[in-house]
């Protein structure tokens, strides 16, 4: 199978999610990620969820999402022979992620211009919290703060407190865009022949959001005005999560969309109020539709208001919990969840490809145990004896 | 030595609303000649703004209308003048072409067989419609590169319904899980978490085919099913489900192991601070920030499991402390010894940010339409490959003539025509003169 990149290495040294999470996406499309963590292993492998809410390394949901499909080995980069074993791993791989504080791999030795001198064509692709220079470079980062930074003042009710996206959402965000630069990065290495690094900053992915904030960044250029926690729109047009007969649902209806809201709800009058000048805003109208509109939800489950206010191209969607979701029958029927057994968590279910193409994504391997390949990349691959693997072992090294 | 990677590859932009075109900014700043194919008969909503706005409209409209024109003045050609358009659709081209008539599907195809890739985020059905599919396209040109961006994908019993980011997040467990825990569900706004996702994907996915077919000298079919894209942003919490059978509930600002994590009240109307304690020595590092205060030195605080215990007493406590204090004060009061804080910033805290600033985030570029304004640039930077600055966004059909004359080779007499039958142009037109070969 040729996947897109089966003829890339990568060394994952990053810790978290967003480095892991990008070099993941490599590895879900063909390139050999070696995942390279210190002694203690990633922190993420402390994080959990885990089986039985039983602590393990080995085991922790979080590092087993975002690590399938690598091998791993353990390297102490602060030992001399770590970071001498590091560099010739380097010379035969095309990436390195690093996430480590601005400055830290310099005083490793390994620095991007120590790596190019093993690799001329390497591309270190650095991940950290605000950048690699400037005065914030040595502070500290995490989801939170990143969306803080970037939309949280305009999410939530306006008389109550901002609140947040799901789980670590934008943590994952920041390696969504990662991927993309070092996809960029990689492809001038390769195909032009020049070194990179890539200086990505979190802060500047949350606060660069497509999810408005870039549109109000140049809107606030534009006009001087903020955002701030606000109804999405002032219109009679229902926008918002509304009660239905088993939970709620989420409906958006642009003006576009006004005749099937009226169809669906049996109330083509309702365009007729429209029509008229200042319809759209009119508070009776407003009123109106809103009590029409509950008494057709309360009529119906989420399945049903969906299943009927869609086949007149009304969007009305069921606000799902996870269990519905890994339910719903169109992912299922897309065969979206992919099975794959872990020797320590078991066999478990795993959101499956990103993207489809043809010889794309393929599960290979679950997440690395810590240090599982020590033996076949440091020995077979770079050809160290059983007696250099020990004497590694006896120094701290591995 | 300075070209950038994508340099010679040239990409027809049929993209609408937010993903679209931010997947193929990436390629334009990466030197891709990106053209849009565009309309000036029916212009797609949530683009290019409609053509009928005005001042007093958009005032009782929302927020992002609102602030989305200068001054807040659509007129003229409300289509040139939005931020949500331009700010997606720098180094771009525009051409205006209509793919419903004879004329314009040949038009396409042409350019479709001295094209390297394709992009488009219709629904799927109006996709097909249009003769955006693989068969169609292929057919012309196999080198293609194809990327289709179908909110629920290319097949299963949802592939034709359409809807918006914040659908597609309560469709997947989204909304659910960062509803208020204390407040009712519907207090809780929509995000649009997809459009932040999908185009790095599209983006990541397209450079990777193209990387393939240097080896193969094939193209092929890229399929970002947005939805399923998105899902991979919950996979800790998906494993959970599968491994312990437990359907999360939302934490709301709180997190599984960071301990206390919240938004805090600052001074200043809707001034807000948030921080996030990783460890038992952040925890230590805060309680020296804030001066040693007893509650906070309880030993019964001092592990994770003791601070999940009490968080709503730590909240309480830390917002007395936080109110008093700017949400600067607090951020670098906080930052300097360790301890993860940021402000809640709304636009105008970021561009006064010292470190925006300092890293040049904004740059200025011109537009005819519009003046000069400073423009958020990619949030990545490479050592030795400045991104492409150029040009605005384009108005619509801006590059017609280097489209149709140049690239395609028509003679001066065939584009005019084209124009005087309205099936080019460069302004909005309501109706279409007679689209049939004459």
């Amino acid at each position: 199978m040729d996947q897109l990149f089966s003829d890339v290495r990568i060394l994952d040294l990053s810790d978290g999610i967003p480095g892991p999470f990008c070099a993941r996406i490599f590895a879900d499309y063909g390139a050999d990620v070696i995942k390279v963590e210190p002694p203690k292993g990633d922190s993420t492998r402390r994080r959990g969820p885990f089986p039985g809410d039983v602590p393990d390394i080995e085991a922790s949901a979080l590092y087993l999402h975002l690590n399938r499909n690598k091998r791993g080995i353990t390297l102490d980069l602060e030992t001399d022979t770590g970071a001498s074993l590091l560099r010739e791993l380097v010379a035969t791989s095309d990436i390195v992620i690093e996430s480590f504080a601005p400055g830290h791999m310099d005083r490793l030795g390994l620095g991007f211009e120590q790596l190019r001198q093993c690799k001329t064509n390497v591309v270190l692709a650095s991940v950290t919290p605000f950048g690699q220079d400037g005065p914030y470079a040595q502070y500290q980062g995490a989801d939170i703060l990143y969306y803080a930074l970037g939309g949280m003042n305009m999410t939530g009710d306006p008389g109550l407190y901002p609140i947040k996206k799901a789980a670590s959402m934008v943590e994952h965000q920041v390696g969504n865009a990662l991927s993309v630069a070092t996809a960029a990065a990689f492809f001038s290495a390769r195909h032009q022949g020049r070194a990179q690094h890539l200086d990505l900053a979190a802060a500047e992915v949350a606060q660069t959001s497509v999810d408005r904030r870039v549109q109000l960044l140049l809107g606030h250029a534009y006009t001087g005005e903020c955002s701030r926690r606000e109804p999405l729109s002032s219109s009679a047009l229902p926008m918002g999560i509304f009660p239905c007969q088993d939970g709620h649902v989420q409906i958006v209806t642009t003006p576009a969309w006004a005749d099937r809201m009226a169809k669906a709800l049996g109330r083509p009058e309702f365009m007729d109020c429209l029509a008229k000048p200042g319809g759209l805003y009119s508070p009776e109208l407003k009123g109106d539709i809103a009590s029409a509109l509950d008494q057709w939800l309360m009529a119906r489950t989420r399945a049903e208001a969906f299943a009927d206010a869609l086949a007149h191209q009304w969007p009305v969607y069921p606000v799902n919990s996870v269990e519905d979701l890994m339910e719903d029958e169109h992912f299922q029927s897309r065969e979206f969840w992919v099975q794959q057994d872990h020797p320590v968590a078991g066999p478990l279910t795993y959101p499956g490809p990103l993207a489809r193409i043809e010889d794309g994504f393929a599960l290979r391997y679950p997440a690395p145990r810590l240090g599982e390949h020590n033996r076949e990349i440091l020995g077979a691959q770079l050809g160290h004896t059983n007696t250099d693997l020990s004497r590694f072992a006896g120094v701290g090294a591995i | 030595m300075n070209d950038l990677p994508l340099e010679g590859i040239r990409v027809l932009d049929l993209t609408v609303v937010w993903a679209g075109p931010a997947a193929t900014q990436h390629l334009a700043d990466l030197g891709a000649e990106v053209i849009r194919v565009e309309s000036s008969h029916r212009i797609p909503s949530s683009t290019r703004a409609q053509p009928h706005l005005t001042a007093d409209l958009v005032q009782r409209m929302g927020m992002l209308q609102r602030m989305s024109f200068p001054d807040g003045q659509p007129q003229p050609q409300p289509y040139n003048r939005s931020s949500s358009f331009n700010v997606l659709n720098r180094n771009k081209l525009s051409v205006t072409m209509e793919l419903d008539t004879d004329e314009g599907a040949q038009a396409f195809r042409e350019l479709v067989a001295m094209s390297d890739i394709v992009v488009e985020n219709n629904a799927q059905r109006i996709g097909n419609r249009l003769g955006f599919t693989w068969e169609v396209l292929s057919a012309i040109n196999p080198k293609l590169i194809l990327c289709r961006m179908p909110p629920l994908g290319l097949s299963g019993p949802y592939a034709d319904y359409l809807g918006f980011g914040a659908h597609f997040e309560a469709l997947t467990g989204l909304t659910w899980l960062r509803a208020y825990p204390d407040a009712d569900i519907s207090q809780t706004s929509p995000t649009f978490h997809m459009d932040d996702v999908s185009p790095t994907v599209a983006g990541f996915m397209i450079l990777g085919a193209l990387h393939r077919r240097h080896r193969t000298g094939k193209g092929c079919l890229v399929e970002i099913p947005q939805a399923e894209t998105m899902l991979h942003q919950i996979g800790d919490v998906v494993l959970d489900q599968s491994m312990n059978g437990r359907s999360q509930p939302s934490l709301g600002n709180r997190d599984r192991v960071s301990a206390p994590q919240g938004c805090y009240p600052c001074l200043g109307e809707d001034q807000w601070v948030v921080i996030s304690v990783r460890n038992d020595a952040e925890w230590a590092a805060l309680i020296d920030a804030m001066g040693a205060p007893e509650w906070a030195c309880a030993p019964a605080l001092a592990t994770a499991s003791g601070r999940h215990a009490q968080h709503d007493h730590i909240d309480q406590e830390l917002a007395q402390w936080t109110r008093t204090r700017s949400k600067q004060a607090v951020f670098h009061c906080l930052q300097e010894q360790g301890v993860p804080a940021a402000p809640v910033q709304d636009e105008a805290d970021t561009f006064a940010d010292p470190q925006v600033t300092h890293r040049g985030l904004f740059k200025p570029l011109h537009q005819a339409a519009t003046g000069t304004y400073n423009f958020p640039r990619q949030p990545y930077r490479f050592s030795d490959m400045p991104l492409r600055w150029e040009r605005a966004a384009p108005s619509l059909g801006e590059d017609n003539e280097y489209v149709y004359l140049e690239l395609l080779g028509y003679t001066q007499a065939q584009y005019h025509e084209l124009l005087r039958r309205g099936l080019a142009g460069t302004e909005y037109a309501q109706e279409r003169a007679d689209a049939a070969p004459a």
